[in-house]
């Protein structure tokens, strides 16, 4: 496990340190929804995050569970196999997605062709969708 | 479909809305796209 998210978070230092503790179970990960594009200097006035898992959805959620019971995050809501819904340290949203109820390819169709790296600080560097991923998954 | 006629109004005007079709089609869905945006008309 990684180190406690920060006690105040910005949304951005949740994005990242939620980021970095799926990579570091080795998960693929995609930032999608709006946050994805302002990161690309779109401007849409993300209040969350969204994150696409691109394998092993169960085994994400239970990464992310562990660090629940630490009392880093809060689950607080979910739509059942597909998006669970946390508050790293109460506060900041994050959505956590998997896209294989939608298509078993869309995660490596979106990387391939409709994403850009990002560099995401202490996370490294992270795939965003770009406004052609946005449409195909709205979120 | 209505949230991708409000991604349309956010973006669309920057959007290769072509590419949008091509990854849709290759998901099985044709026309997507322009169907969402039709029905919203």
């Amino acid at each position: 496990m990684i180190e406690p998210p920060p006690v105040t978070p910005t949304l951005h230092e949740a994005a990242e340190w939620i980021i970095r503790a799926l990579k570091d179970e080795d998960f693929p990960v995609l930032l999608c929804g709006r946050s994805a594009l302002d990161y690309q200097g779109e401007y849409t006035g993300s209040v969350d995050v969204d994150i696409l898992i691109g394998t092993d959805f169960r085994g994400a959620l239970s990464v992310l569970d562990a660090y629940a019971d630490r009392g880093d995050l809060f689950p607080v809501g979910a739509v059942p196999g597909s998006v669970v819904r946390y508050l790293v340290r109460g506060d900041k949203p994050v959505d956590v997605m998997t896209v294989s109820s939608v298509h078993p390819d869309l995660f490596n169709i979106l990387r391939r062709e409709a994403s850009t790296p990002l560099d995401m600080g202490t996370a490294g560097e992270v795939r965003a969708v770009t406004r052609e991923g946005y449409f195909v998954l709205p979120s | 479909m209505l949230k991708v006629r409000e991604a349309w109004a956010l973006v669309g005007a920057r959007t290769d809305r072509g590419k949008v079709e091509r990854i849709l089609s290759k998901l099985g869905i044709e026309n997507g796209l322009d169907r969402a945006l039709e029905r919203g008309q």
